[in-house]
């Protein structure tokens, strides 16, 4: 079994259904990565992973075990990280206390270690540490972001469209610290608005229309497909 | 010709009238005030209760006081309110948290808006007022035992020969020093303690605590503690220095609101910028600059009237009107912090 595996999701927020039916599914090592037109039910879908929506049917499982019924906090607890869209740090803490805010649920004395670790994958970060998150340029934020929902140590790291908004050299440094939060062994599961790049980096994607599963394949088979380079890759 | 001695009997004046008074009460508002910017940066709200949590806790002060007094118990030099103090920041607290689950919970499990909160908050607020008036009464209540006056005026006068009498009394000196070493241990709390930091996160934004793993029901029952151990300090140093009375506690909630937001409500370091501000504007524009003018113009120019600006009546215009400027041209305050929505 696949370490985190979502099948057969189907529900929303209010009466009508956003997704029906969807399946995801992304190991430790791996960099899977949610695509598809505007309201296809990408970030409902990631959302649905962590327990922010409640679903009808389908089943989420972690390492082999039902977390379906998890709340979010809980599931944070249990390994998986999620970093939001926007507001996505402490705007009046610095970078430090961002981080060690992500380490909230950590008891153990070792935090100061982890945050170092982070340094060294984000060396800005270290560099920055005593000033305020909301003073940081779009991709510092985001690094701040990434860096605050890597203190707690997870299995999973989830990421809604971080590169939303910065610029494309940003992106592309961006998707390079991904890839080497994948090489020590974390199951990384993004949204992007930014497919082919993203794609690119990607060891498996899926293209979502109306909530279903359209497209599967890894990243190159996505790009190479014709049909999904017309629709969603624009030609 | 300007003597030295006018120049020196002039700020001696200033000192006594202006200076020491406002630093005081300066303080007091400051620790008002923090309250208040509490409760709004993590709560979400502006609690008008608050200025009745302070009668609250000072009437609690005052009735353990009297009853220290009454078995023989004094703390010597100092205000036997000293001593009641601590005991009645606990009941302060109690009724917080009494109110919290009984009464503001209720409205967060329905996620209600702002103003929602606002109006309960009146509502409580009426209920403590009646709760002050049905044990205490509305009058005037002195507490205040102990050294009146650390620097007498009349001793300063013999020693220095001047014609002013500097006089700082005991409850003043008290005030700032409490306020002091109060408002370090909440800046050290807030900066440098894991729950300090929990609380301004959750402030700063509520979604990414939640994810990090921080617990809403601690932080708000974390903030009520220190809510109501701020307002019953204040409220008993206001009431040591001047006298207590339920509806002047009441009537400082708009220097407390002025000075939030001022400073910029939501923000610790605002609150208290803010409450030495308005203090200050207040005393200096309704003091009487007659006499001190006396000492430094000449005699030609001496004024007839009695040199204010305003009656001390109007007192409360002064907050009023820093208020509504502070909200027409900076509506996030000097230190940034958050617009009231």
């Amino acid at each position: 079994m696949i370490y985190l595996t979502a099948e057969n999701m189907t529900g929303g927020y209010g009466a009508t259904d956003i997704l029906n039916g969807c399946s995801i599914s992304v190991d430790r090592g791996e960099i899977a990565v949610i695509v598809g037109p505007n309201g296809a039910g990408k970030s409902t879908a990631m959302k649905a992973m962590l327990g922010m929506l409640k679903l009808r049917k389908g089943q989420i499982t972690l390492d082999n075990r039902d977390i379906t019924a998890l709340s979010p906090q809980a599931r944070v607890s249990v390994g998986i990280a999620f970093v939001p869209q926007t507001n996505n740090v402490f705007t009046g803490m610095t970078v430090e206390e961002n981080l060690e805010m992500g380490a909230y649920l950590r008891h153990d004395h070792n935090i100061h270690q982890t945050i170092e670790e982070i340094y060294q994958l984000f060396p800005i970060l270290g560099k920055k540490r005593r000033q305020n998150a909301g003073e940081l340029s779009g991709g510092q934020r985001q690094q701040v972001a990434v860096g605050r929902a890597m203190m707690t140590q997870p299995s999973v790291l989830m990421l809604d469209e971080p590169t939303a908004g910065v610029s494309p050299i940003v992106m592309d440094e961006l998707f390079d610290r991904i890839l080497e939060v994948k090489q020590t062994g974390v199951a990384i599961l993004m949204v992007e608005q930014n497919a082919a790049q993203a794609l690119n980096i990607a060891d498996k994607g899926y293209v979502l229309v109306n909530g279903t599963n359209k497209h599967t394949g890894n990243g190159e088979e996505l790009l190479a497909n014709p049909v999904v380079r017309r629709t969603f890759l624009g030609g | 010709m300007l003597e030295l001695t006018d120049i020196i009997n002039a700020l001696v004046l200033l000192s006594n009238f202006v200076l020491i008074p406002a630093l005081s009460y300066g303080s007091q508002l400051a620790m008002g005030a923090l309250g208040i910017t509490l409760v709004y940066g993590v709560l979400r709200f502006s609690n008008f209760a608050h200025g009745d949590l302070m009668a609250f806790g000072t009437m609690l002060t005052i009735l353990l006081t009297w009853w220290l007094q009454s078995i023989g118990i004094s703390l010597g030099a100092f205000p036997t309110a000293l001593l009641a103090l601590p005991f009645a920041i606990l009941g302060a607290i109690a009724l917080s948290l009494i109110f919290d689950k009984s009464v503001y919970q209720f409205y967060r499990n329905q996620k209600s808006s702002p103003v929602i909160f606002v109006i309960v908050s009146t509502g409580v607020m009426f209920m403590m007022n009646a709760i002050v008036r049905l044990i205490i009464g509305p009058n005037d209540q002195r507490f205040f035992d102990g050294t009146k006056f650390i620097i007498h005026p009349r001793e300063f006068k013999d020693f220095t020969g001047l014609s002013e009498g500097l006089a700082i009394k005991s409850t003043q000196l008290l005030t700032v020093v409490i306020t002091l070493v109060t408002v370090i241990a909440l800046f050290w709390f807030l900066q440098k303690t894991r729950t300090g930091k929990s609380m301004r996160a959750y402030s700063d934004n509520e979604d990414l605590a939640l994810l990090s793993g921080i617990n809403p029901n601690k932080v708000i029952w974390i903030t009520w503690i220190i809510v109501a151990a701020l307002a019953t300090t204040a409220g008993t140093l206001y009431g040591l220095d001047k006298s207590f009375k339920p509806f002047t506690y009441f009537m400082l909630l708009l220097p407390m609101f002025a000075s939030a937001i001022l400073g910029g409500i939501g923000n610790p370091i605002g609150a208290v910028v803010g409450g030495y501000v308005i203090a200050f504007s207040e005393v200096l524009v309704t003091y009487a600059y007659k006499k001190f003018l006396i000492y430094l113009l000449p005699e030609f120019m001496e004024p007839r009237g009695l040199a204010q600006f305003l009656s001390t009546d109007y007192k409360f215009a002064v907050s009023f009107i820093i208020l509504v400027v502070v909200l027409l041209i900076r509506p996030t305050g000097i230190f940034k912090g958050k617009t009231i929505r």
